[in-house]
C-alpha cells in the first residue's frame, strides 16, 4: 500500500479508507435494494409498464406479453402489430393463432397442476401504450381458453 | 478532522501495514455482482376478472339476504376524455354521474366513489366498461382511484381498499 518517492525517499501511502466507506455504503445499499420479491423477472425491452400504487407482488411470470409491436405467448412470438395496431381486414387470422396457443397453455395446465389449483388465472405483460382495444381482444382469446381472472403487471410507485 | 497514524511494529522495529488489497479486490467483484443482478423497478400486479356468468335461478331467499345487505352495483364507463360512474340504489332511479379526465375531474370521481362506499358499505365490486381507444397507462390510473381509498397510503393498511374487485364488463364472449 506504500510508495516510495526514490528522489527524496519519502515515504507516500494512498490512503484508500474513504474509497472503503463508499465501497461498504455502496454494497449496504445494494443489498437492501435486493429484490425479496418470490419471483425475479426482467420486463421485455418493448415495454414500458405503467405505474400503480398496488403492494401486491408478481408472483408468476407473465405468459402473456403485449410489446408496443409484438404479442408474445410464453416467449413465442405470436402476434406482429402494423404500427401498434392490428391489420381490420386480418384479425379474425391473426388472432386465431393467438386462440390455438391459448388453448395449448390451458390444456397442458390441467395435465400437469394439481386438482384444487386455481388455473383460471393469467398473467399479463402489457405496454402502457397499449390501447384496450387490442387487450380486450387478448383477454376475449383467453377468456375463450377459461381464463377469468387476469393479472396486470404494473410499475410500483415508490414513496 | 485529522487522525493520527497509528502503525504496528514489529520485533525488528519496522512498521507493519495491513494488506487490505484482497479486502477490496472482494468488495469490488461483490460491488460488480450486486450492481448487475439489482432490480431497480419493482413489479406488482393489478387483478381484474372477467365476468362470471351463470344459468343458475337465484334462490328468492338470497334475494332477501341482498335487499339487506348495503351493497350497491356499481358500474364504472371509461372513455379518452371522461369518467362516468352508474348506480342504483335500492328503490331509487338509476344515476350517472359524469366527470373530465383531467386532474380535478378524476379527483372528483374518486371522492363520488369513496362517498358511494360509506353509504353502501358492503360494496366491493365495481364492473368498469371501457372504450377501446382508452390506452393500459389510463385504465390502470383509474383502476387504482377504484380499488384504493387513500390514494397516498399503501395497501398494507387493509382499510385502504375502496372496491377492491374490478370487472372488466366488456370481456364477454
Amino acid at each position: 500500500m506504500a510508495s516510495v518517492d526514490s528522489g527524496n525517499e519519502t515515504q507516500v501511502s494512498l490512503n484508500v479508507m474513504p474509497m472503503l466507506d463508499i465501497f461498504s455504503i455502496l454494497i449496504l445499499f445494494l443489498l437492501m435494494s435486493f429484490s425479496a420479491d418470490p419471483v425475479s423477472h426482467d420486463v421485455n425491452s418493448g415495454v414500458e409498464l405503467p405505474q400503480s400504487i398496488t403492494l401486491l407482488s408478481l408472483d408468476e411470470l407473465p405468459t402473456i406479453v403485449i410489446s408496443k409491436n409484438q404479442i408474445y405467448v410464453n416467449d413465442n412470438l405470436v402476434v406482429t402489430l402494423v404500427n401498434g395496431d392490428i391489420a381490420s381486414m386480418e384479425t379474425n387470422k391473426i388472432f386465431h393463432k393467438l386462440d390455438v396457443e391459448l388453448e395449448k397453455i390451458a390444456e397442458s395446465g390441467k395435465k400437469f397442476v394439481k386438482e384444487n389449483s386455481d388455473l383460471s388465472v393469467l398473467t399479463f405483460e402489457i405496454d402502457k401504450t397499449k390501447k384496450y382495444k387490442i387487450i380486450k381482444r387478448v383477454m376475449l382469446s383467453a377468456q375463450q381458453s377459461e381464463y377469468s381472472r387476469f393479472k396486470l403487471m404494473v410499475e410500483k410507485q415508490s414513496g | 478532522m485529522s487522525r493520527k497514524k497509528k502503525h504496528k511494529v514489529n520485533q525488528m522495529g519496522a512498521p507493519i501495514d495491513l494488506n487490505i488489497m484482497p479486502f477490496i479486490d472482494v468488495f469490488s467483484l461483490l460491488c460488480t455482482f450486486l450492481l448487475f443482478s439489482a432490480v431497480f423497478v419493482t413489479i406488482g400486479i393489478t387483478e381484474v376478472q372477467a365476468p362470471f356468468l351463470t344459468n343458475a335461478v337465484q334462490k328468492k331467499s338470497d334475494n332477501k339476504k341482498d335487499e339487506n345487505k348495503k351493497s350497491l352495483p356499481i358500474f364504472v364507463h371509461i372513455s379518452k376524455n371522461s369518467v362516468s360512474i352508474r348506480s342504483a340504489s335500492p328503490g331509487e332511479a338509476e344515476k350517472t354521474s359524469s366527470f373530465s379526465s383531467d386532474k380535478n375531474g378524476l379527483l372528483a370521481f374518486h371522492q363520488n366513489l369513496v362517498s358511494l362506499k360509506e353509504k353502501f358499505p358492503d360494496s366491493d365490486k365495481a364492473t368498469v366498461l371501457t372504450e377501446e381507444d382508452v390506452d393500459y397507462s389510463s385504465m390502470i390510473f383509474i383502476f387504482d382511484l377504484i380499488k384504493f381509498h387513500n390514494l397516498a397510503a399503501s395497501e398494507e393498511n387493509k382499510s385502504n381498499s375502496l372496491l377492491p374487485k374490478i370487472v372488466l364488463g366488456d370481456i364477454i364472449l
